[in-house]
Order: structure tokens, then sequence, then C-alpha cells
């Protein structure tokens, strides 16, 4: 039985986007009903403490990003309403407590399109931002001047050619590796190719340029992210398509200094990919080390997989939605591994079976 | 159950009964049952938790084509109309109740002039006395007709009809009619306007009918003229579809559809969510899901109207690999929805909302159920162990000074149980050790750092002598020979396994050392592969008595029959016996012993033995090739396992053991241990190789991530322990408002004979106080709230003393006063309350430290700045409304709680 904490969001609508600043200490969450709210833990009983509350778009509300708390405490939000906003604190003393406000110091009107997913760029690169419509392109704002929010130059405008929908930077902290941005499409047709693109950033030429196109991903892209890179070799790449897919890219050039001057080339691997969600998997998330990918599925289920110290992907637990039991120990038992042959490239599949299927999960009625 | 295609519609009015037809009407009941209990024939299991029973059959009706039940309130659930369409054109009403309804109306029929199939029949949600029927073609007649079922009959009700006589018709004269000679595919009534009408038409036409003018108000030229749906959360919004498409139309722009949505396979049905808005379900022929099309702001609200209307598509399997045939809404429960095989399987099903899903910095995971509800798994959840999530090792590992501890290094290793971290420390501590004294030479008088044993064999060319060395303590029996190499890098390899022996004293302390672990079969067997049998003897049998294994004693026993002869019955026993020992090192041993060709495989395979040992006899008895290559397989395997203790190996001065710690961080993520090696004995590396930057980095920011700055700090404070020239730079200077002189070198905290702040001062004792530029000698601007110069002590004493002296700060005035008396006689002393504790004490020395607003530019004494501003949010200097305080959000941060309790 698996216990957790709940939480009434006291949203109106849908909850799109749950996220949390550089501490975990701080949760913004985003909704359909176009407001965004602000939770602060509460140091005391752990709990989260709505502080915040407001309206911020004229349309869904998709995503919500923190800007790095060096910045400031920073919010970036993108709408269905074809914008994208920035959002500051502003704390006040009225005398009877602390009353946090949120002033919208700039909205970004560039798109033609629905505003699909934004992020921030790891703060090693400034404070930049990169938005991607449903339109197809990826655009990267930067606010020259950290202490004036209400600049953002839209630095560089991509062109996907594919409607996109998510969007996730390197969070690598390392100079190192060159900015890295992933884009996927969720356009459905399988034949428009690969699915998820792989930009980076050139500092000699300023240029971003797509280095890699997965061209095994055909399926329509919800969600992709990168993992933290916390001393890998290579970068782990979870991505939320039909199944649920972690691709490992690695950079073949070991010289940092040549990585600068030209385009890093990449090493693709697939090191796992898991239907077991049954159906389409919506979101992914790693953890802050990287080493556990959090997904959720149409079956509504949080599968959680972890590489073992063989470097094959399983999956370690399976969450209801509704959290009322956890079928994840049954699971670890029944599951097997199978890793598949290499093929002559040295591609190394690992293939996760299931022996036993465990009671449906789908049979859980609404309460 | 029937070959006849099934559909299925929930009770308008009860929640819990269902209906489905395809040759007869059925309807059933739902129940709660345990996922486990058997479910048997009549119920049907329609999930885990529920089961069907049934609760009426109705077979008096053939020919069922579309059947439509009443929206309208009914006292009994049973009395609820049913309108069939029939194949021969016939439209009846019927319910399931077996008692006779009193307004006559079950029981009726509508028969058209010309019989056809009817195609559609509906009602009114608004008026649940309209029925509406549509028909196929026929040249002289209307396909659309409408009924209000409530209106006497013509000619004379047959008011006491039930349904078994019903067979001679109830000629109706209907309320309206439309369409003649045109074929209706499929009606319904707008939800949401009185009496209106909307029917798909002749394959290409969607009309809107108005039934109180009688006329049609809009048409518009389609093909998606089946499964008319209106949407009960938008009332201008309707859907319909035709073969693969599906269509989404607004009542008020009808003449091109607002979406065109593709299904891959021909659609059967179409239905919106009732409880959700947007929500619009789809059944296609032979696929066993049902599609969902989420369709967002499809003119909807507010600034939205001009704008593409987004959608997304999903697919639900309620069973796998079944057909669904049809499905159906609950009217009420959110998002529940029952679907029908061809098979007549019936599935109740929840349709999830989409989940978010994401990790805190915390490791606390939340994902969304629902629309509304947050679930968050904690770290401090038992659940959340399962994970063994590296996270929560790194973080106990960092609280618990892992990788902090400079002086003795193998203490670190004992904040983890991992057995390889610790052997890890335990290596860097001896290595270390033998780098400080610099008496350990390598082969060529070279000064040892870091290298490891396979860098020493590499090094250069390998020529061994071949020795051979008595086994001792063999009285009684002719003198044997051990045949051992002996090279310069050997003994040194040997010495880095700690197996350098070159003197007695050496080996026997080793094994007390061992002894005194508990390792005694281990002491043993060193012993033995260092030609002491008798020394091993004794060993066990000391090993037996301490660990109380009687079996150490019989293994003695069996050694101590020790015996050359290759053809001897102990050698044979010995070595069919020998794989039944649990314990690595005997089994080692007696292969050891009975070992005749000198390959020794079975000792270098026994994969349970420590490396060092591995790799220190593999230096005593193999030779030069052998041991080139049996270091190398060794080396390669432990790297691509990135096995910890192939640092005995690789040594950390080469590449090598970078690849094998990169290898180790790739497979385990713990870039911890790491990037702590990095700074303890890689510091001179870090330019060379940029992964050793990345991990120190990566690490750095993992500790802020966690909040965990003192231990970031104290990292800081080792990697930066020798380069006193990159000391980063003093951040803040103090400069005189006049002479623009620094004057931060001469400040020190008043009436502080030792100053504990270094930096802030030179330490000198004769320069007690500072009011003025000690070049120009001006005045130092003045406190804001004591109006004494900077330079003074703030007079208040232990800063937590004011807790319990907060009576006695009171205004600015008493303020300056009590600022004199701190002056003469030293602060902490002149206290009225005695100081709490010895901790604060220390904590007041920051009493009289300047600060300022970096806004406003007013600034004090820092102890009287921060009473103010717990009680005021503003600047204390006149008219200056500046809210110094608020503006540094991480006091909002940090005052989380004071918000909470709001």
């Amino acid at each position: 039985m698996l216990v957790v904490k709940s939480l009434n969001a006291e949203h109106k609508d849908l909850v799109h986007d749950v996220a949390f600043d550089f501490y975990g200490r701080r949760m913004a969450t985003c909704s359909s009903d176009q407001t965004v709210k602000i939770w602060d833990l509460n140091d005391d009983d752990g709990e989260w403490v709505c502080t915040a509350s407001w309206k911020t778009h004229c349309g869904s509300v998709w995503k919500v990003t923190w800007a790095h708390p060096e910045f400031g405490q920073i919010i970036a939000t993108c709408s269905f309403d074809r914008t994208a906003a920035i959002w500051e604190e502003s704390v006040s003393d009225s005398g009877h407590g602390v009353h946090s406000t949120w002033i919208k110091r700039a909205g970004l009107v560039d798109s033609r399109t629905s505003v699909m997913d934004i992020e921030f760029a790891p703060k090693i690169q400034g404070l930049q931002l990169a938005t991607c419509s449903a339109g197809g392109v990826v655009r990267i704002y930067e606010a020259p001047d950290v202490m004036n929010l209400n600049q953002w130059s839209p630095h560089y405008e991509i062109n996907c050619k594919l409607q996109c929908s998510c969007i996730s930077w390197n969070p690598s902290p390392s100079r190192l590796h060159a900015p890295l941005i992933a884009v996927g499409s969720d356009d459905p047709n399988p034949a428009s190719g690969g699915k998820v693109f792989i930009y980076e950033f050139s500092a000699n030429t300023h240029k971003w340029t797509r280095v890699e196109t997965l061209v095994t991903v055909t399926e329509p892209v919800h969600d992709l992210a990168f993992a933290p890179n916390l001393g890998r070799s290579y970068h782990l790449l979870g991505i939320a398509s039909k199944d649920v897919r972690v691709i490992a890219l690695k950079p073949t050039k070991q010289d940092g200094s040549q990585g600068q001057s030209s385009l890093t080339s990449f090493e693709v691997r697939q090191a796992g990919q898991f239907d077991d969600h049954g159906s389409t998997v919506w979101r992914v998330s790693w953890n802050l080390t990287g080493t556990i990918l959090a997904s959720s599925g149409d079956d509504g289920c949080v599968r959680l997989w972890k590489a073992n110290y063989l470097d094959i992907w399983k999956c370690i637990s399976v969450m209801r939605g509704d959290a009322v039991e956890n079928v994840g120990e049954a699971e670890e038992t029944n599951n097997s591994i199978q890793p598949c042959g290499g093929t002559a490239s040295g591609q190394h599949t690992a293939r996760y079976f299931k022996l036993a299927p465990t009671a449906h999960p789908s049979h859980v009625p609404w309460h | 159950m029937s070959s006849v295609r099934v559909d299925i519609q929930w009770s308008p009015v009860a929640v819990d009964q269902f209906l489905t037809w395809g040759t007869d009407l059925q309807l059933y009941q739902v129940q709660d049952v345990t996922p486990t209990e058997v479910v048997q024939l009549p119920r049907l299991r329609l999930g885990a938790k529920t089961a069907a029973s049934l609760l009426a059959t109705n077979t008096d009706l053939q020919y069922i084509k579309c059947v439509a039940w009443c929206p309208g309130q009914e006292s009994d659930p049973a009395n609820q109309l049913l309108a069939v369409g029939q194949a021969n054109g016939k439209v009846a009403l019927t319910t399931f109740s077996k008692i006779p309804d009193p307004r006559g109306i079950k029981g009726r029929e509508y028969v058209p002039k010309h019989s056809r199939p009817v195609s559609c029949v509906g009602w009114s949600s608004q008026e649940p006395q309209l029925l509406a029927a549509g028909l196929e073609k026929v040249r002289t007649d209307h396909s659309v007709v409408v009924c209000d079922v409530n209106r006497p009959t013509h000619p004379q009700p047959y008011s006491t009809f039930d349904q078994r006589n019903s067979a001679s018709g109830d000629l109706l004269k209907p309320l309206a009619e439309y369409g003649l000679a045109e074929t209706t595919h499929s009606l319904a009534f707008s939800l949401h306007t009185h009496r209106t009408l909307i029917a798909g038409m002749n394959n290409k036409h969607i009309k809107v009918f108005d039934l109180r003018e009688s006329k049609t108000c809009a048409t518009t030229n389609t093909k998606a003229v089946y499964g008319i749906c209106s949407d009960i959360h938008n009332e201008h919004r309707l859907a319909s579809f035709f073969e693969n498409q599906v269509s989404i139309w607004d009542l008020r722009s009808i003449d091109r559809p607002l979406l065109n949505l593709e299904a891959n396979k021909p659609v059967t049905k179409l239905s919106w969510c009732p409880s959700r808005v947007g929500l619009l379900g789809c059944a296609c022929r032979d696929s066993c899901g049902v599609r969902l099309y989420d369709v967002l702001h499809c003119a909807g609200g507010t600034g939205a109207e001009d704008q593409d209307p987004a959608v997304i598509t999903r697919a639900i399997y309620p069973d796998p690999p079944t057909f669904v045939s049809a499905f159906s809404w609950h009217p009420q429960h959110q998002n529940r929805i029952i679907t029908a095989s061809y098979t007549g399987k019936l599935v109740d099903y929840c349709v999830h909302e989409r989940i978010t899903v994401n990790w805190s910095a915390r490791g606390a995971l939340v994902w969304t159920h629902g629309r509304k509800t947050l679930h968050q798994l904690d770290p401090s959840q038992p659940a959340y162990s399962h994970l063994s999530d590296i996270l929560s090792a790194i973080t106990t590992r960092a609280r618990s000074r892992y990788g902090l501890r400079m002086d003795n290094l193998a203490a670190n290793g004992e904040v983890t149980d991992d057995l390889s971290l610790r052997n890890l420390w335990m290596w860097l501590d001896n290595a270390r050790s033998l780098v400080a004294t610099g008496n350990f030479k390598l082969p060529g008088g070279v000064p040892y750092k870091y290298q490891g044993v396979w860098s020493l064999m590499t090094n250069g060319n390998l020529s061994s002598d071949i020795i051979s060395r008595p086994w001792i303590g063999q009285d009684g029996q002719k003198n044997l020979y051990a045949k051992v190499f002996r090279s310069e890098e050997r003994s040194c390899a040997l010495e880095l396994c700690s197996w350098g022996f070159e003197d007695e004293g050496v080996l026997t302390s080793f094994l007390t050392q061992l002894e005194a672990a508990g390792n005694h079969t281990r002491a043993a067997a060193v012993a033995v592969f260092n030609q002491r049998i008798r020394l091993a003897i004794h060993i066990l049998q000391r090993g037996a008595v301490a660990k109380k294994i009687p079996a150490l004693n019989s293994t003695a026993m069996a050694l101590a029959g020790y015996t050359e002869d290759r053809k001897g019955l102990w050698r044979d026993t010995c070595t069919s016996l020998r794989s039944q020992l649990t314990d690595p090192y005997l089994r080692a041993m007696f292969a050891f012993l009975t070992d005749d060709a000198d390959s020794y495989e079975p000792v270098l395979g026994e994969t349970e033995m420590a490396i060092q040992d591995r790799v220190a006899f593999a230096c005593t008895y193999l030779s030069d090739p052998r041991l080139t290559e049996y270091l190398d397989r060794l080396n390669t395997r432990l790297t691509e396992e990135g096995n910890l203790d192939g640092i005995l190996l690789t040594g950390l001065s080469s590449t090598e053991g970078v690849d094998l710690l990169q290898r180790y961080v790739d497979l385990s993520g713990d870039v911890q241990t790491a990037a702590l090696v990095t700074i303890h004995t890689l510091q001179h590396a870090l330019n060379r190789d940029s992964r050793l930057t990345h991990w120190l980095q990566s690490y750095r920011h993992l500790l802020d991530s966690l909040g965990l700055w003192n231990e970031r700090a104290q990292l800081d404070v080792i990697a930066n322990d020798n380069k006193h020239a990159e000391r980063p730079p003093q951040h803040i200077y103090i400069a005189c408002n006049f002479c623009k002189k620094g004057i931060t070198p001469y400040i020190q905290a008043a009436g502080r004979p030792r100053n504990p702040y270094a930096r802030f001062g030179t330490g000198s004792a004769n320069k007690s106080k500072m009011q003025a530029c000690p070049n120009c000698r001006k005045p130092l601007p003045r406190c804001s709230l004591c109006l004494v110069h900077m330079g003074t002590p703030s007079g208040w004493g232990g800063c937590m003393g004011t807790k319990n002296s907060s009576s006695v700060g009171g205004g600015g005035g008493t303020c300056s006063e009590d600022g004199g008396v701190g002056v003469e006689s030293g602060a902490g002393t002149s206290t009225p309350t005695p100081n709490p504790t010895p901790a604060c004490r220390k904590l007041s020395d920051f009493t009289t430290w300047f600060t300022w607003c970096q806004t406003c530019r007013h600034g004090g004494h820092a102890h009287h700045l921060m009473e103010w501003f717990k009680e005021h949010s503003e600047c204390p200097v006149t008219n200056c409304v500046c809210k110094c305080m608020s503006l540094d959000t991480v006091g909002k941060v940090g005052s989380s709680s004071h918000v909470a309790p709001k």
C-alpha cells in the first residue's frame, strides 16, 4: 500500500504542469483555468501552502518554469493564447505579514500559434529562455540585462518545420558541453520522419544548428527531458511518445577546446524503450541526479525507471494516479530482462518484458 | 452472445443502470465488487471493482435499429421511456416497467406511411415529450418526423395498451415533418436552444430546423452527416462524422467545420463527454480503443475566437484486444465510460486525465490526479526507500561530512556501508600517505604519485627473476621450494597491495591486522601464498576459536596434510572437495596447494577474493607475459564494470584511472565520490582533464540545489586549499564618503580584544574605536537608528539577549544612551540581562557591523536594523519608503513559514 501526501490544487480546471524551483522549496502549478498558483513549503509540517494565485493568460497555461534563483524569483509561463510571459515576485511587507505579488515583467508575443513549452536555460548561459510553438518555431530569448526583466530580445529563431510540443535544455553545468536543446514534435504523421531534434549552439558562429534527428522516434512526441548530467560522459534524454524511451547521446569528441570550434557529433544509443503504459505517454521527468525517470501515461499510472548496475533500464515502481495502491513490488518480481543483441553499429537495445501482467490498471472506478 | 452489434447507453436518470441492445433490450444494474471476488453469471464483471446484474430484458421488439432513452425525470427509473426505432419504420415507445403506464404513452407506436428503416431517434432534453425520428428516403414522404408523445393521439388513444397488444399501431399526426423525399442519417436536438433540431441528410447536408417557426434555419454542405451530437458544455458546438473524418461545427457559422479530425479507421460512434469540457469520444470500426479528442478553445472563451483550435488526441484501450463496438459516457460520474465489444463484453472504464509529473530537488515526486489533486511521494515515506535512489545516499553522505575529512581519508569511507567505497578511501588514504612521506620510490627513483599496479607494470620493460622460495615450517620433510617472480616493479606493486613482505615483520603485522579484523581465512590464505603453512594452520585454529566456526579446525587439519606428492590421496581429495568450500579464500588456498602446472587459474579466477590479493598473487606467481595479460584482462573488466576496486590497478595518475571513475559515475550516478576523489588527489590534473572539472562542478551544483551550502563551502575550502594565489578577492569594501579611501582595513569591532573576523581588520588592539575616517578625519555616517557614528558598538550587547530585553530597547533615544555605556564598558558584559548561551554571545559580534540597503543606501548597525525590521517594513529614515528588508526575496523564501499560517 502506497501512502502518499495529497493536496488539493484548488484549480478550476485540469492542471497542466507542476514545476519546482531550484531548491524544491517552491512549486508552481498552471492550469486550463488560465491561472498559476505558487506554493511554498512550510518548514514545520512539510505541507505546501499556496502563497499566490493569479490569472496569467487568456487561455490554457501549458507550462510553467522557474529561473535559477540567482536571477531572482522568476517564473515563465506559456499559453494557448500564443504568448509567453515572465513574472517576477515582489514581496511587500504590509505590517500584517509578508505578501507576495507576482508582477508581469514581459510578454513574449512573437508566436503566431499556441506556445507549447517554455524553459529557462541553465544558469551558465545567463538569463535565456527557449519557447516552442505549435507552428514549429523555437525561439530563444535573452534578457541582456539581468536587472531589467522587461527587456527580452528574441535572439534566435529556429524553424523546425514540424509542429513542436516540447523543448528541453541540456542542463549540464559544465562549460565543456556546448548548449544543447532537444525539441519534440507531436506531428501525428509517422511519415514525416524523426520527431526529436537536437540543436546545438556554436559559440563561434553564434548559431543554433541541428546536429541530430532521432529517426527512430516517428510517433508523436508529447514530452522530452534531458537528464541532469551529473558527471556522466553522455547525455540522457527521456522521451514520452507512444512509449517511454531513454536515449543516450555520447559526444564523440573528447577535447573540450575543439568542441567549441565545431559542432559536436553524437553517438546515439537507445538505452531503453518501454511500452508498459500500453498507451500514450504524456510526461517524463528526471530526478535531480538524473538516475530515475518518472513517466505518466494514459493508463493512469506513474512509472519509475532506473538503470541497474549493468546499465539496463527497467521499471522499478508503478504508482496509480489515484495513489490507492502500489503495484511496484509485484512488478519487480514478475519481470525479467532480456537484452537484445547489439547490431553492427554497436547499438544496444534493452527491452523489458512483463511475464505476468498485473491486474489491468485501467479498471479503476472514479471516486 | 449476440452476433448483432451491441450498443450501450447509461441511464439518464439512474446512476447505476445502463442499457444494451442488439437483438433485444437489456437493462443492467452496476454493483460494487472487490477485485478478487468471483463474479458468476448472470452477473457480468465490468472491471476491477464493478459488476453488472441483469435487471430486465425486453424481447418484444424486433429489428431494433436505434434506441433513445427519454432524458426527462421520472420518479421510477423503470418508467423511463425508451424510443426504439425499428427496421420496418416503426418507432415504439416502451419502458422496462411491468405495470401499465397510466398516461398510456408506453406501448405506443409511430408508424410512417411508407415502411422504411428508422435511422435514428432522438429526444429533446429541454422538452422531454418531444421525440424526433429520422427515416430513410421515400419519394412522397418526409424523412424527419417530430412528435409530442404527451399529445393525445389520433384517433382516440389506446390508453390501456400495454406493449403486447400494440401491434395495430398508433397513427399519430406528427408535430412537424421535414425533408420531403430526403434521407436522414442522424439527428439530434440542440441541448441548449429550444426546439431546434439538427439533422444530417442525403449524404451531403447538415440542416438545422427550428420547430417554432417550422422552417430550415441553416444548412451546409458536407459529407459528415452521421452521428450528429450536440455538446452539452457548448451550446454552439456539435460534432458529426463521415467515414474516417470527424467534423466539429459551430452552429453560428455552420458554413464550414471548425475542425476536421482524422481517425485512422471508419468511425462508428461519437459522443461528447458530459462531465468534462471539450472531450469527444469516438469509436472506430475494428479498433480496440476509443479515441478521445480533447478539443480546447474551439471557438471558446474570450480572445480565442480567431485562434485555431488545439486538439489533443488520445486513445484508451479499455480491454485490449477486443474490438469496441459502442461506448457510453456516464451522465454524472466524472470521465466514466462503459464500452461494449462485438462479442457483448462490457467494460466499465474511467478515462484518466493526463497526468503531469515532476521531481523536486528535494527528491519529492509530484503527480496530478484528475483535475485538481496533486499527489506527492516524499523521500521520508517508506515507499521511497524501495527506489534506492542515489540522491538519498548522496544527501545522507554529504550531511555526515562525507569526503570532507581531510586528515584521515579512510574515515570518509566509514560514512557509507558500501564496501567498495570504503576500500577506495582506504586506498586513497594509503596512497596519500605514500605520496606525503615521499619515501616510497618507484623503479627508477620516480616519486610515487598515485600510480596503480597496471601503470607500474606497463611503464617499462618487465624483466623478472625467478626465485625459489622455501616453504617455512614444513619440518620433517625435505625442503620444498615455490617458484616466485621478483623484480623492482613487482615489489612496488606488492607494496601497493599491502603485500610488501620484504621482511618478515611486515607480513606478520599484516596478518595480525587481518586476524584482528576477523578475516582469519584471508590471513591464512595470505600466509599460505607466502609459503608459511604452519602459520596458516595456527591462524585457522585461532579463527575457529575466535569466530566459533569449528569447521576451520578441520580445514586446518586438512591443510596440515599438505604434500608435494602429485598423485597422493590428499591431493585428489582436496581437488574434488575444494569446490564445496564456501569461503573464497579457503578455496583459493587449496587451489594453490593442489595446483600442478603453475597455472593458478582457479586462484586468479576467484572473483570473491579481494582485488588486491588477487593482484598481489599474480605479481608473485605469474610470469611476465602472463602477468601482463592477466592484469590487462582484469583492468579491462573492472573498468567495464565501473568497479572502484580497479583503482588499485589503474591508479589515479593516468587517464585510465579517470576512465574508471567515469565509468563508475556513468553506471551509478555517484558523482559525489568522483568529485571528492578529484579534490583530494587529482587537483593537479583538473586543468588537464575536463571530466574532473565537470564532476566537481556537478557536485557543487548538486549541493547547492540540496541547500547544503555549508558542505559546499567546505568543499570549496578543500578544493582551494593549495591555491593561495587564486583566493577570491574581498567582496565588499567600505570607503569614506569624503575622501573615497577605503577604511575597511582599519575597522575593528570595538571592545573586542580578540577579533574573530580576521578579514575585517589587522587585529591590533590599540585601534579600538574608529568613528572617523582614518585618512581625512571626517566622521563616518551615523546609524540611522541610534544616530551614533558608525564604528561604535551598537550597545545592545548580545543580540539574542534582546529577546528578553526587548522592553529595554525602547526608542531610538535610549538606544544611543545605551550605546554610550556600551563603549565604556565593553558590549558583552554590561548588558542588563545575562547572556543566554555562549553561542548567542558569539553572534553578538555581528551587531556592530555596517549594514546598509543596496537600494536606498540607508543603513546602520546591523543589529539595530534587524530589530527595526522585525516590526517595520519601511526604512527607518524619515520619508524613505524603501522596503529594504523585503527587497531581497531570499528573505521571503526563508520566511515562508511565516506566511504559512495565513
